[in-house]
């Protein structure tokens, strides 16, 4: 894993992000509703394990290098100072746990140059999108195990609240 | 709990264990503003990164981050294992 510090790459790849994603402050890890439906994506929200538990890297590395991937890009979805906002990452268990310690705290989108998956990662969950046979690979399980792994994590944490966010989420990505 | 000198588990004093699988997540009241009281309480300078504070604590207590607004709605401080072993503490603030 490398910091991108060159200005016009950097921009490239927060113009790829910024187009699949909103734009209103604070949620920018969402995407957007047009992109997901434009491009036949299913969308799954994932509980966060700052970012990626192990077992998360195990299913997602084979998954990416089976599908004929080898690099990605993390750019970040929130303002961040002087910290590097976009780094380029080989799909391999190491730069995935760099990522994890480098920016695991922080909002960050995973794609790649062609954007046919992403994942979006904020502080509670992260968004994983693309098209379903990967995505299945990706998340490791069929696609409605994963939405229902998410909605018990999520309604303890609402306490019957419907407007909790978190379950919120749940329920909007399953449109999707 | 002196200001500047608390650890993680003295500002766990009180707080609501709330579960979580691959985090440890807590719950106590105040809004931002006990938020703020208990960033600041922990041991270290803090860096401002856009929206978010920082905090690298002593003694292998990993890093800290102090969001105001996070994606549960909430003021919300999260402290990651040094070397970014998961799992992390987190806790949501309650209004």
């Amino acid at each position: 894993m490398k910091a991108i510090t060159e200005a016009r790459e950097i921009e490239k790849y927060k113009k790829l992000v910024a187009e699949l994603t909103l734009s209103n402050e604070h949620e920018e890890y969402h995407f957007r509703s047009d992109w997901i439906l434009k491009h036949a994506w299913k969308v799954v929200p994932v509980e966060d394990g700052d970012h990626f538990t192990e077992e998360d890297i195990a299913t997602i590395v084979p998954a990416l290098q089976n599908a004929g991937y080898r690099d990605c890009v993390a750019v970040a979805t929130e303002p961040l100072g002087p910290m590097p906002s976009c780094f380029q990452l080989a799909i391999t268990a190491d730069d995935f746990r760099r990522f994890n310690r480098e920016c695991g705290l922080f909002r960050f989108l995973l794609t790649e140059e062609t954007r046919s998956w992403a994942i979006s990662c904020n502080e509670w969950y992260n968004l994983f999108g693309g098209e379903e046979p990967l995505l299945k690979a990706m998340l490791g399980v069929p696609i409605e195990e994963a939405r229902r792994r998410f909605l018990a994590f999520a309604e303890p944490l609402a306490k019957g609240d419907p407007a909790d966010l978190i379950l919120k989420a749940a329920q909007y990505y399953a449109h999707f | 709990m002196q200001a500047g000198k608390a650890t993680v588990q003295d500002i766990l004093q009180g707080a609501v264990d709330e579960g979580g699988s691959r985090a440890q997540i807590f719950s106590k009241p105040g809004g931002f503003a006990q938020a703020t009281k208990d960033f600041e309480a922990l041991e270290a300078q803090s860096q401002n990164l856009g929206r978010v504070q920082v905090k690298d604590l002593p003694g292998g207590q990993g890093r800290a981050v102090l969001r105001n607004l996070s994606s549960d709605g909430r003021p919300t401080l999260k402290i990651q294992p040094a070397g970014g072993g998961y799992k992390s503490v987190a806790i949501r603030y309650n209004p």
